[in-house]
């Protein structure tokens, strides 16, 4: 689904990503957790489009597409989704009349009609259900005055009504309380098919409880220096990054 | 420097016809004395710093005879009391008033019936001298109008002079709602001169809304004098959506306890346009409220000034003021001069005042881009929504609804209107 080869990238002038290479195919799940300040969200930018990056080397391709060369809506049309570790919040835009808009633009992107509304709101009751909004949250404007577990689950309320073919969760977990760890983690994995690919970026294993995730990987300093199964997940949680820091190979 | 701009005010007024309306002798007594004094101000006119009049002065305006049009293309809202000026022309009369509503146009107006409402500015004794039509509006003693009056200004044709006079009273414990549209035809380099009076007595009610939609490329200057009594209720919606030149005047004098006072402003403006609003709250009795909002965006090379005065006088104790202005940049060549001002004489007083101006939230922007939204759309989208709070004080839903379709039309802005 998903190649991303010797990734480099920096921002005003300060490297960040330095050789990243990861590939996720379709099914599957992967953890990325590392230290903070190891380029984790900046990863999840560039993978969204996020401009003020420069990329000086790499290539990544997305479902035979180089993704560098969409812009950041194409790549939504396209499939691609992050649900943001710190999502703004938009007063006066509606959260269901801009993810109304946005459904439509990628309908139309695909050569789709549009969604009647009444097929939108049965949409909005069925997906609001999945993650437990609360209705009244789904018409309020986009996170104004939501609580920080409010605002992620409204992530993963749009995740669901946009369903992406790779979702890349940023942090989602964090802010969480164990009922909405719970129900978050309950969404995605019923969001879950052999079409589709998430990429989970945490720094607990606790959610991983949740999602059984295929791969752990480890980014650290702008590289993923190891990957694993499962089990990596635990082993972090017990000894911290600093074996790895250690044992890493140049 | 100073004697052109002075020959030019002359030079200005040489094609301009006397006044056609009967006005009160204190209003013009001192008028053509005053003017024969004055000047185009300039930049050095503190009221007049951000706001050049010299391309004005060039223009020699001359009044023409319109062509006969179909009003109907410049209404805003479907059920309302209307009338129409084309130029100097009232073109178009309701006819079918309910009691208590009157309204006399041009010549029925007796000297008798107007408010002398004293403005010094160049613009108020231009409208003095050179007023040619307008309307006298009485609302009776305890009359709610169950439906909006609309007042339809037409500009039409290049290089046209129009002043228009008004007065606008609103007997005790009477209520009202006004749409006031400007509009234009084919004006080129032509100028506008609007002049309301407007007195609420004791307990009265009033919500007047200017829609400002002018062409590209005319001059207009609208200058609103009020007075409240006891107990009244003043809002005036000031929305501005095109216009090469617009300068108000709001000047409110509360003169009576528990009156309330909000003046909201919007304006959305584009390529080389110019809009000024000068506003005035005079506190002079206590247990008063005043709300003040005016939100700007800005784009090309769109310039705007906001100079908002509250006075609260020695007396008037008690007073809540409040007063706002917030503006977006959406290019870095659109200015915004912004100027709050308070002048507090008396000590037990709540008030407040800001001004903030910014870029467009370029987060937000990303944020709606990252679920599929084209630029264009994420762009303008942020937009209404900072308009959004402003623009919802327009009480009337079918207003409301004319200014939504306006600013798709010029700025593929889409707000939503309250479901
Ligand atoms: N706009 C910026 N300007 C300068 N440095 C930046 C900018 N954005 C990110 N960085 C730096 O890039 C590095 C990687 O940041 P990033 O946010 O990707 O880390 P992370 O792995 O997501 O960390 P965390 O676990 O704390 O979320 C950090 O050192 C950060 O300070
Ligand atoms: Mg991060």
């Amino acid at each position: 689904m998903i190649t991303i080869k010797n990734l480099h990238a920096s921002i005003e002038g300060k490297p960040i990503l330095k050789g990243l290479n990861l590939t996720v195919n379709a099914g599957e799940v992967h953890a990325i957790m590392g230290p903070n300040g190891a380029g984790k969200s900046t990863l999840a930018s560039i993978l969204a489009g996020r401009e003020e990056y420069e990329i000086t080397a790499g290539e990544i391709d997305f479902d035979g597409e180089d993704l560098l060369d969409l812009s950041v809506e194409e790549r939504a049309r396209e499939g691609l989704f992050l649900a943001f570790q710190y999502p703004v919040e938009i007063p006066g835009v509606s959260n269901v009349n801009f993810l109304r808009t946005a459904i439509n633009e990628i309908r139309e992107h695909k050569g789709e009609k549009a969604m009647s509304a009444k097929e939108f709101m049965a949409l909005v009751r069925d997906k609001s259900a999945l993650v437990e909004l609360d209705s009244k949250l789904a018409s309020r404007s986009v996170n104004e005055g939501f609580s920080g577990g409010e605002k992620k689950r409204n992530e993963i309320f749009q995740m669901a009504m946009l369903n992406p073919k790779l979702a890349i969760l940023d942090e989602t977990d964090s802010g969480l309380d164990i009922d909405a760890l719970r129900i978050v983690a309950n969404g995605v994995n019923q969001l879950k098919t052999d079409q589709n690919a998430t990429i989970i970026i945490t720094h607990y294993q606790r959610l991983l409880d949740y999602i059984i995730p295929d791969f752990v990987h480890v980014l650290y300093d702008g590289r993923i220096v190891k990957t694993a199964g499962k089990e990596l997940a635990l082993e972090l949680e017990e000894k911290g990054y600093d074996w790895i820091k250690e044992n890493k190979v140049n | 420097m100073e004697q052109s701009t002075k020959a030019s005010l002359q030079s200005f007024r040489s094609n301009l016809s006397a006044a056609k309306l009967a006005l009160p002798s204190v209003l013009i007594a001192n008028n053509e004395g005053d003017l024969s004094l004055m000047d185009f101000p300039t930049s050095r006119h503190e009221a007049w710093k951000y706001t050049r009049l010299s391309r004005l002065a060039k223009i020699q305006l001359e009044s023409t005879i319109a062509a006969p049009i179909d009003w109907e293309d410049f209404n805003m809202v479907k059920d309302a009391y209307t009338f129409v000026f084309q130029n100097t022309t009232c073109i178009y009369i309701s006819n079918d008033l309910p009691d208590g509503l009157s309204i006399k146009i041009g010549d029925e107006i007796a000297t008798t019936d107007w408010l002398s409402s004293i403005n010094e500015s160049h613009v108020a004794k231009l409208n003095v001298a050179h007023a040619q039509n307008g309307c006298l509006i009485n609302i009776a003693k305890g009359i709610q109008v169950d439906k909006p009056i609309q007042i339809i200004y037409i500009t039409d044709g290049p290089k046209q002079p129009n002043f228009w006079r008004n007065q606008l009273n609103i007997e005790v414990g009477a209520k009202a709602n006004i749409h006031i549209g400007y509009f234009s035809k084919d004006a080129i380099d032509s100028y506008s001169n609007v002049h309301w009076s407007v007195f609420l007595k004791e307990n009265s009610h009033l919500i007047m809304t200017k829609i400002q939609n002018d062409g590209e490329a005319n001059f207009h200057f609208s200058t609103e004098n009020i007075s409240q009594l006891k107990d009244s209720n003043f809002t005036l919606n000031t929305v501005t959506l095109n216009g090469a030149f617009v300068r108000n005047d709001v000047l409110v004098h509360v003169e009576g306890e528990n009156c309330e006072t909000h003046l909201n402003g919007a304006y959305i403006m584009k390529e080389n346009q110019h809009v000024d609003n000068h506003t005035t709250v005079d506190h002079i009795f206590p247990n008063c409220n005043s709300y003040e909002l005016y939100k700007g965006v800005m784009d090309d090379k769109s310039t705007a000034v906001f100079n908002g005065k509250v006075f609260v006088r020695p007396n008037a104790q008690k007073i809540n003021a409040f007063q706002s202005n917030a503006n977006v940049l959406l290019s870095d060549d659109a200015t915004i001069n912004s100027k709050p001002e308070l002048e507090i004489y008396a000590d037990d007083v709540k008030c407040s005042h800001g001004s903030t101006t910014g870029q467009l939230d370029l987060e937000a922007v990303f944020y709606l881009r990252s679920r599929g939204i084209s630029e264009t759309e994420a762009r303008s989208m942020v937009v209404a929504a900072f308009m959004t709070d402003v623009l919802s004080k327009v009480a009337s839903n079918d207003l409301k609804s004319y200014i939504y379709q306006q600013l798709a039309a010029r700025f593929n802005l889409h707000l939503q209107g309250e479901d």
